[in-house]
């Protein structure tokens, strides 16, 4: 009774986290541009404390390196198919699926239609960086990918409209402001021509946390309290990076 | 896994259930009544939550402070005759589903919220909070049980900042847990699907209907939609018919074909008359943010030509289902994308937007 089996979702987690080090190794032998953003891209950032889950797989690559990419899908059993975006491939693990999405040349927004165009300096600019695992059962375990700058993720979690993408933001802003390069940060909103949504985006962050919604917003995604530190530190920040607008 | 209590603390637990029982009190009166320093009362208080014999909860009048409650003898002995039958090295390596598993029948309980919504849609992974419905009278033993190294137990917010493997969250259930759980295969107990998307549209954050959505597709054909215990009976007693009602047509306009069949719907929609003055989804968030934007729409005159544009664009972003509002007789403002995003990832083929 006690020697209970892993649950499936922790066993996903670590097929995914594998295929992503694979994929992330096979890209490196076949010279492909290829680094990773989504879920896992902010649980980096958001190390220790790794708010986000996931096991869906989401990575960003030149339009060149397309061809490549089929075989590396094939070599991980993962479906392979083009869509509007770029490829997305979908691998079936008993009940559960993993997802792996690549966005060529730009990434799309659902919920507003706009497009952040890669800067030319975004693979060059990445970070290696240890993934590590969720689920209690997975602890030791911890992935080497390479993962998009931090600003860059954090314009793709602030240029959408859904409140998932939010969360993962000021998550972000929270736990690796250091590591931001806020001119960067700006120059690359305006080459998408983002700068005045992202900059109106972070002050309605200010009057968010004005009105307690922050909080929610906190409860909904971790199911725990928004403390006042949290919100004093995430205020100034804030207002750093609106400075160097 | 620490429940055995050294002498000292025993002394201190039984002079405070003395004096207290299930009341609350608060860190001065664990001071003044055990007379001891801050320092010891630190270490008192620290040393019963650690062992789950003291429950922690936000004061009602003061935001900022915390208020405790101890776990009756009762319920402590139950705890502790559970963890006797167990070799102690078996249990610190238990995870919480494997307790949960073990518990059994022993305590009625169902998993609900984002992790019973997970082990039917496998769609999108849920954050760290378990939480489970109980029985009132079973709060203390479930405290007293669940508490270990690894795990806080809470009754209503979880008020932990501390990082820890497990929150779990407590909630009482309106209905008895016998008539919502269900078994799951690994043998713990989950809140039957039909139950939870009530609990799901209850919450009707942008979270809980995508929850909602997803499991209502990867489950359509199991779900048990009719009879007393079925989807439209409970959500006609809850009052959520138009806004099931509403998310089911929803699912049919994006995917352009009847996902779900046309005759469920239309029983839904049967008992139905008139209008409602419901907003769906009630999120907070989303609707302060279409309220702010109503709101600058209504004074144009200040905004640019560009301006007013794309707050256009955003309102429709809200406004996007304006026909199925009609039909159901609430207003939505859920954005079309949060619906055809989990119909795209869950394998559903769209029509151009």
């Amino acid at each position: 009774m006690l020697d209970l089996k892993r649950t499936e979702a922790s066993k996903t987690e670590v097929v995914s986290l594998k295929d992503l080090e694979r994929i992330d190794q096979k890209a490196k032998n076949f010279q492909i541009n290829l680094i990773l953003i989504g879920g896992y891209a902010v649980r980096a950032y958001t190390y220790p404390r790794s708010w986000r889950f996931t096991k869906d797989v989401d990575f960003i690559t030149t339009r060149r390196k397309l061809a490549a990419l089929r075989g590396v899908f094939e070599l991980l059993e993962y479906s392979f198919e083009k869509t509007d975006f770029g490829v997305k491939g979908s691998k079936k693990i008993n009940l559960e699926s993993i997802e792996l999405h690549i966005s060529v040349d730009k990434v799309i927004d659902w919920s507003t239609n706009l497009e952040y165009i890669l800067p030319e300096d975004i693979f060059t600019k990445a970070n290696k960086i240890n993934i590590k695992a969720s689920f209690e059962e997975n602890k030791d375990l911890k992935v080497g990918a390479t993962v998009a700058p931090i600003e860059d993720i954090l314009i793709m979690k602030l240029m959408t409209e859904r409140t998932r993408d939010h969360f993962d933001a000021i998550a972000m802003i929270l736990d690796s402001f250091k590591r931001l390069n806020m001119k960067r940060f700006w120059a690359n909103c305006k080459q998408s021509n983002l700068n005045q949504h992202i900059r109106k985006r972070l002050n309605s962050f200010l009057a968010d946390i004005k009105k307690g919604l922050v909080k929610k917003l906190w409860k909904e995604f971790t199911g725990r309290e928004f403390i006042r530190e949290q919100e004093i530190t995430l205020k100034e920040r804030i207002n750093k990076l609106l400075e160097r607008f | 896994m620490r429940k055995e209590m050294p002498e000292w603390l025993k002394k201190y637990y039984n002079k405070l259930w003395m004096r207290y029982k299930n009341q609350a009190f608060t860190f001065k009166d664990v001071t003044k009544e055990l007379g001891a320093s801050r320092v010891m009362t630190i270490k008192t208080l620290w040393e019963l939550e650690q062992r789950g014999f003291v429950n922690k909860e936000r004061s009602e009048i003061d935001y900022r402070a915390r208020i405790y409650r101890l776990i009756s003898p009762e319920d402590i002995s139950f705890a502790t005759g559970l963890y006797s039958l167990v070799e102690k090295e078996k249990f610190r390596k238990q995870g919480l589903i494997e307790k949960l598993v073990f518990i059994n029948n022993k305590l009625s309980y169902a998993i609900t919220g984002s992790h019973a919504a997970y082990y039917y849609h496998r769609y999108m992974t849920p954050a760290r909070v378990f939480e489970i419905k109980i029985e009132p009278k079973d709060e203390g033993k479930w405290i007293a049980f669940l508490t270990d190294e690894k795990t806080r137990v809470f009754i209503g917010d979880v008020i932990e900042t501390r990082k820890i493997n497990n929150y779990i969250k407590l909630l009482h259930s309106t209905k008895p847990i016998n008539s919502i759980k269900t078994k799951t295969k690994e043998g713990y107990y989950i809140e039957k699907p039909e139950f939870l998307l009530m609990e799901l549209l209850k919450r009707q954050t942008q979270t809980s209907i995508i929850e909602a959505i997803a499991i209502i597709l990867q489950n359509k054909d199991q779900l048990r939609w009719h009879g007393n215990n079925g989807i439209i009976t409970l959500a006609k007693g809850l009052g959520f018919s138009r806004r099931l009602g509403f998310l089911l047509d929803a699912i049919n306009f994006e995917s352009h074909k009847p996902l779900i069949e046309t005759k469920i719907i239309q029983k839904i929609k049967k008992h139905l008359r008139g209008k409602s003055d419901e907003i769906f989804p009630r999120d907070e968030i989303s609707l302060s943010r279409f309220r702010e934007l109503r709101n600058r729409l209504v004074h144009q005159a200040l905004l640019t030509r560009k301006e007013i544009e794309e707050l256009e664009r955003t309102k429709e972003r809200f406004e996007g289902y304006k026909v199925l509002s009609e039909k159901w007789g609430i207003q939505t403002i859920l954005p079309r994308d949060i619906v055809r995003k989990v119909l795209e990832d869950l394998g559903v083929r769209l029509e151009k937007n």
